[in-house]
């Protein structure tokens, strides 16, 4: 019984269930709100709290970003633990998917999975970074996270004006454009009440339009620089869903890495690993779906096996694709 | 095309080539019982081929491969057939002591000899290019000889390292170029519906052949190694629809062999992996001394077999630039040719199969000459001591003048398998 | 100043024919602020979403304010006694009593422990020359922190009505309100204007602006009156303030035949005069522009999509051995 359903699963179509699994995620955290949904503000992918009618959700970056900027006397009474419990719900909601938040429900990741499938469909080749511009361009988000910390806590400290606040969605895209998926423009504006604020705005729509034109021709364009995928990567080893890789089993046949959104060359070369997650992964599942070794790239969930490389579902998948065009 | 041989031409059947085949394939057929049916589809192709020399592929550009690392994908696609070249004739091994030392590899000497002779196989006549990756030092310095002999030859660049990044952007370019090469010969560009199309017709013989590798796994042997040998043999040079389509048929037959619990070599016979140089028909001497002395071939590690045909290429996207990326990758990366640098993937592979085909022994086999085998040898024995899998090392080479010696070492080697697996059961 | 409590004394102990100068209280504007009489004590203040209020360890968010006299925002002075009954409707819909403390000045404090709309409404009735003078102020106050989150805010969006006043002075909220939207210049605020919780019709009301500018419309038989917000707040550029926040009141007038007694005073005329405070902020529109985010948006798009063209152009040229298509 068990055996038949994991056949099932191993020899699924993981690009459909993917794709529709991550419209449900969509229509959840973007038009949710409109059906009362409401998962909180602590959910750890980019379920855009600007978006203010449809959210089902709120990302946490939001509520950190405030919450650090709050005086310390605050920080340090009861408001703390408030702080507190919302850092741990956003370590609960996170330990459940691990990054899979990034690859099946992150709103803007599927924004960008769209773009990239407009691009391939207009049969425009991807574009890929080499090995040492990669190397450079992912310590950004690293920066990130630390400027998103530190700004906060710096108007927390009146060093900043409140004029900085929420520095990171000031130049999110996703502050900008989940929202017009409600029909809210508003936050494509440039903003001259202050320089500081003229300054942001200007950043969140040279971004915005430089994510638009990037994640067309880069798959993933944004999330290499995303500061929440440097976050999930620091409590990823504690995350009940894994991605194992057996390197004894591994040919280092490189399919995985080809079809790699995030282009990390060690899910193919590295042997030694047996937890194969690297910080730019999204778990998207899809070096698995693409590996035809039994068993070398595996996902668990808590120790329990739930989707296997296997020759058998390799072979399915690819007739699959021969066939459509 | 190499027209330097219009002048004599013996018909293919009456040389010295046409009856080391038939010698050979009678014995592969007769010494053995119960040849699976499916198998006689491989033995007439042989027939044809090599014992009667009819020609294959015609009206098709044909361009001849010299080693495992040629995208055949790509040729596919520009429209032309690959032929693989590696020869493993003993008289055109002999022949092909003119170009070489005495002391060197014997496969490169008999393809030398191969395309040198005046009377070789009706399609090797027609070459439109030989492509020869610049892999082992014999099979480069061969590649001048056989332009002098009037072919035209294709050197394509292979990274001496391919753990390295810098590996991966030399090789993907070399193949692109090798791309550019390919329109040259036929005149034909790549596009996406072509190569996609190569890549699925591949796709489908390996599919096909990774079925056959499974049954392998069988606890009883359904089929015997040298009949594997002679199906990825024909790889080289048949029609691939058809190739795949005989090994499909073979797996039926096989897979109710697996029904019928029927087993194609005795029940206790150890079971043993093929390593190291490749075995090449009619040169298949090692394996039929080892399943004719009780032992069973179930899997291979080597670039005429498995490694020809184990690793699939994927894409993410059906853009040429990303097809083609695929398809480099995949004929590098996972490449276990001891000319790289590095021979950590081969011990893996080789510790890995060893587990999954429950072998009992590896029998390794270097051709006298072959520098890169020999000196990989002891520490891949080393890495499978290591795991208690005992190894026996044969340096070999096309003369059947070694037999005997041959047929009593392997003898031994079978029976200290068996002695130790009395000893383990107790 | 004259001061009800001192009125409503005289007119307990003299209930009958004493001389008062009535008509300076009936004819007077009261109306309730949230800035304080002096700036020192401002400082002992924290800004909350809706205006300042005072927080403490023990007592959590309180909310003070002053009762100020007069028609305009920005002259109307403060009232230095008062002892008026006051009724708070909490945010969970009690009604409680509370009581001036004449400190200073006259100012009423209440504790807001709750999310949601805190009204308080100061209600005063007396007789003089045989009219009925009914007198209103109320101020709805919103308590909300972030760092509550923001679930089951649709809940607690919706106007409380004050069934037993006399007059109560309702705004309506605005489309897509929610605890973080101000009114702003431009917006349409509508208010309803009920009589014991019924509407009224055909009421005099009056907005008036921080800087005095005014309207005076009548409510229609539901008893409704609508409002655009003008803009009155043309600052230099460099000096512009986002948050400047100004006080603006909805004054109701409405005189009504009817008679009775009230203290053993008859009546033959009611005169109501209801007050309801509000603030609103500069309009995004006047620092907010969407087409320099259009064209920066778009520079930023357009400068992607060249950059990564020329970069392929330049590297088919160099690499022109080996182009694929
Ligand atoms: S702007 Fe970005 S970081 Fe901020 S809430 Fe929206 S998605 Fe999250
Ligand atoms: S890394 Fe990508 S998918 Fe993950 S949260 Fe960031 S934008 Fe979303
Ligand atoms: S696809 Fe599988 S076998 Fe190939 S390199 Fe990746 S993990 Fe290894
Ligand atoms: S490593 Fe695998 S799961 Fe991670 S991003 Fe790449 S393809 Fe997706």
């Amino acid at each position: 019984m068990i055996k038949n359903i994991r056949k099932k699963i191993n020899n699924g179509d993981l690009r459909r269930f993917r794709f529709w699994l991550q419209i449900f995620f969509f229509l959840l955290f973007v038009y949710g709100g409109y059906l009362s949904i409401n998962l909180g503000q602590n959910i750890p992918t980019f379920a855009c709290g600007f978006n203010s009618e449809g959210q089902g959700a709120t990302c946490y970056l939001i509520p950190l970003q405030h919450q650090l900027a709050l005086s310390s006397s605050t920080l340090f009474s009861m408001a703390g633990i408030a702080v507190l419990i919302g850092f741990s719900y956003f370590v609960l909601w996170f330990l459940v998917l691990n990054k899979g938040w990034c690859g099946y429900a992150c709103p803007l990741g599927t924004i960008q999975d769209w773009i990239t499938s407009l691009r391939s469909r207009l049969g425009i080749p991807y574009a890929s970074y080499t090995w040492e511009q990669f190397k450079h361009l992912k310590k950004i988000k690293y920066i990130l996270l630390v400027l998103m910390v530190v700004i906060p806590m710096g108007i927390g400290a009146g060093f900043f004006s409140h004029d900085m606040s929420t520095p990171f969605c000031m130049i999110c895209p996703g502050r900008t454009l989940i929202p017009i998926f409600t029909g809210d423009f508003s936050q494509l504006t440039i903003d001259f009440s202050s320089k500081t604020k003229m300054i942001l705005t200007t950043l969140g729509m040279l971004i915005t339009g430089i994510f638009l034109a990037g994640s067309f021709f880069k798959k993933r364009f944004f999330c290499f620089f995303c500061p929440m995928s440097a976050l999930h990567f620091m409590l990823s080893k504690l995350a009940f869903l894994k991605l194992k890789k057996d390197g004894s089993k591994c040919t280092k046949c490189g399919d995985c890495y080809t079809v790699c959104d995030m282009q990390i060359k060690e899910i193919a070369d590295d042997v030694e690993s047996k937890n194969i997650l690297q910080d730019d992964c999204i778990m998207c599942l899809k070096c698995v779906s693409a590996c035809p070794e039994e068993g070398a790239l595996e996902v668990k969930f808590m120790g329990i096996p739930v989707f296997e490389a296997t020759v058998e579902g390799y072979i399915k998948r690819m007739e699959k694709e021969n066939k459509n065009g | 095309m190499a027209n330097h041989k219009d002048e004599i031409k013996h018909p293919f059947n009456l040389t010295h080539q046409a009856s080391e085949a038939t010698r050979m394939l009678r014995s592969i057929t007769d010494d053995f019982p119960d040849n699976p049916e499916a198998m006689n589809y491989f033995y007439d192709l042989y027939k044809k081929v090599y014992c009667e020399g009819v020609s294959l592929h015609e009206n098709k550009k044909i361009v001849g491969t010299m080693c495992v690392q040629v995208p055949e994908e790509l040729i596919y696609a520009s429209g032309a057939v690959p032929v693989r070249l590696c020869n493993g004739f003993y008289t055109d091994d002999h022949n092909g002591a003119d170009f070489m030392p005495a002391k060197s590899c014997s496969l490169v000497k008999a393809t030398l000899g191969m395309l040198d002779s005046k009377s070789t196989l009706p399609f090797i006549n027609r070459l439109d290019d030989i492509v020869l990756p610049a892999t082992c030092d014999q099979k480069r310095k061969a590649g001048s000889m056989i332009a002098d002999m009037g072919y035209s030859v294709y050197d394509m660049e292979v990274p001496p390292v391919k753990e390295s990044e810098e590996a991966r952007i030399y090789w993907r370019r070399s193949i692109r170029k090798f791309a550019g090469e390919l329109k040259q010969i036929t005149g034909k560009k790549l596009s996406k519906s072509s190569l996609k199309e190569a890549m699925a017709k591949i796709s489908r013989a390996q599919k096909a052949y990774r079925k056959l590798y499974e049954l392998r796994k069988q606890k009883n042997s359904v089929i015997l190694g040298k009949d594997v040998f002679m199906v990825t043999n024909a790889y080289f040079f048949d029609e691939i629809e058809s190739w795949t389509e005989a090994v499909n048929r073979l797996n039926v037959e096989l897979e109710k062999r697996v029904e019928e619990k029927y087993s194609a070599a005795q029940r206790r016979a150890p079971r043993l992996l093929f390593t190291g140089s490749p075995a090449i028909f009619p040169n298949l001497k090692i394996p039929m001394l080892i399943e004719e002395s009780g032992g069973v071939i179930v899997g291979d590690e080597t670039c005429s077999s498995n490694r020809m045909l184990y690793d699939m290429v994927s894409s993410d996207e059906w853009h040429l630039n990303a097809m083609v990326d695929g398809i480099a990758d995949n004929y590098l990366k996972p490449c276990t040719c001891p000319i790289f640098t590095k021979n950590d993937d081969r011990k893996r592979k080789l510790l890995h199969m060893a587990k999954e085909f429950a072998a009992e022994g590896v029998v390794y086999q270097s051709f006298s000459g072959c520098q890169v085998y020999s000196m990989e040898q002891a520490s891949i024995t080393k890495a499978l001591n290591d795991e208690d899998i005992p190894v026996l090392f044969i340096e070999s080479d096309y003369s059947p003048d070694d037999m005997g010696q041959l047929s009593t070492r392997i003898e031994a080697f079978i029976e200290s398998l068996k002695a130790k697996r009395r000893r383990n059961r107790k | 100043m004259l001061l009800f409590s001192k009125y409503y004394k005289i007119v307990a102990i003299f209930t009958f024919g004493l001389l008062l100068n009535s008509e300076l209280l009936a004819s007077q504007t009261y109306w309730f602020s949230d800035t304080p009489p002096d700036r020192e004590f401002a400082k002992k203040l924290s800004s909350s979403h809706d205006g300042l209020v005072l927080k403490s360890r023990r007592d959590g968010t309180s909310k003070l304010l002053w009762l100020r006299e007069g028609e305009d925002p920005l002259t109307s002075t403060y009232v230095k006694e008062a002892d008026a009954p006051l009724i708070l409707l909490d945010a969970k819909k009690n009604l409680k009593t509370v009581a001036f403390k004449n400190k200073s000045y006259a100012e009423a404090i209440f504790k807001m422990p709750d999310e949601g709309f805190y009204n308080l409404f100061m209600i005063k009735r007396f007789v003089e020359d045989n009219t009925l003078y009914s007198i209103t102020a109320k101020k709805e106050v919103l308590n909300h922190s972030c760092r509550e989150g923001h679930d089951n805010i649709k809940e607690k969006m919706p106007p409380n009505a004050y069934e037993a006043a006399p007059v109560d002075i309702i705004r309506e909220r605005m489309p897509r309100e929610r605890f973080h939207t101000h009114v702003t210049s431009g917006d349409i605020v509508s208010y309803r204007i009920l009589q014991k919780g019924k509407p009224l019709a055909d009421a005099s009301v009056t907005l008036v602006t921080q800087k005095g500018w005014k309207k005076t419309l009548k409510t229609d038989e539901n008893g409704h009156v609508t409002f655009e917000m003008i803009r009155d707040y043309y600052p230099e550029w460099h000096e512009f303030k986002r948050r400047t926040r100004e006080n603006f009141l909805v004054i109701v007038e409405y005189v009504q035949a009817q008679s009775g007694t009230l203290d053993d005073m008859t009546y033959d005329t009611i005169s109501y005069k209801a007050t309801a405070s509000g603030s609103y902020y500069p309009s995004t529109k006047d620092y907010q522009s969407y087409l320099y985010g259009l064209l920066i948006g778009l520079f930023a798009f357009f400068a992607t999509f060249l950059s990564v063209y020329l970069y392929r152009r330049r590297r088919l040229n160099v690499y022109q051995e080996q182009r694929l298509d």
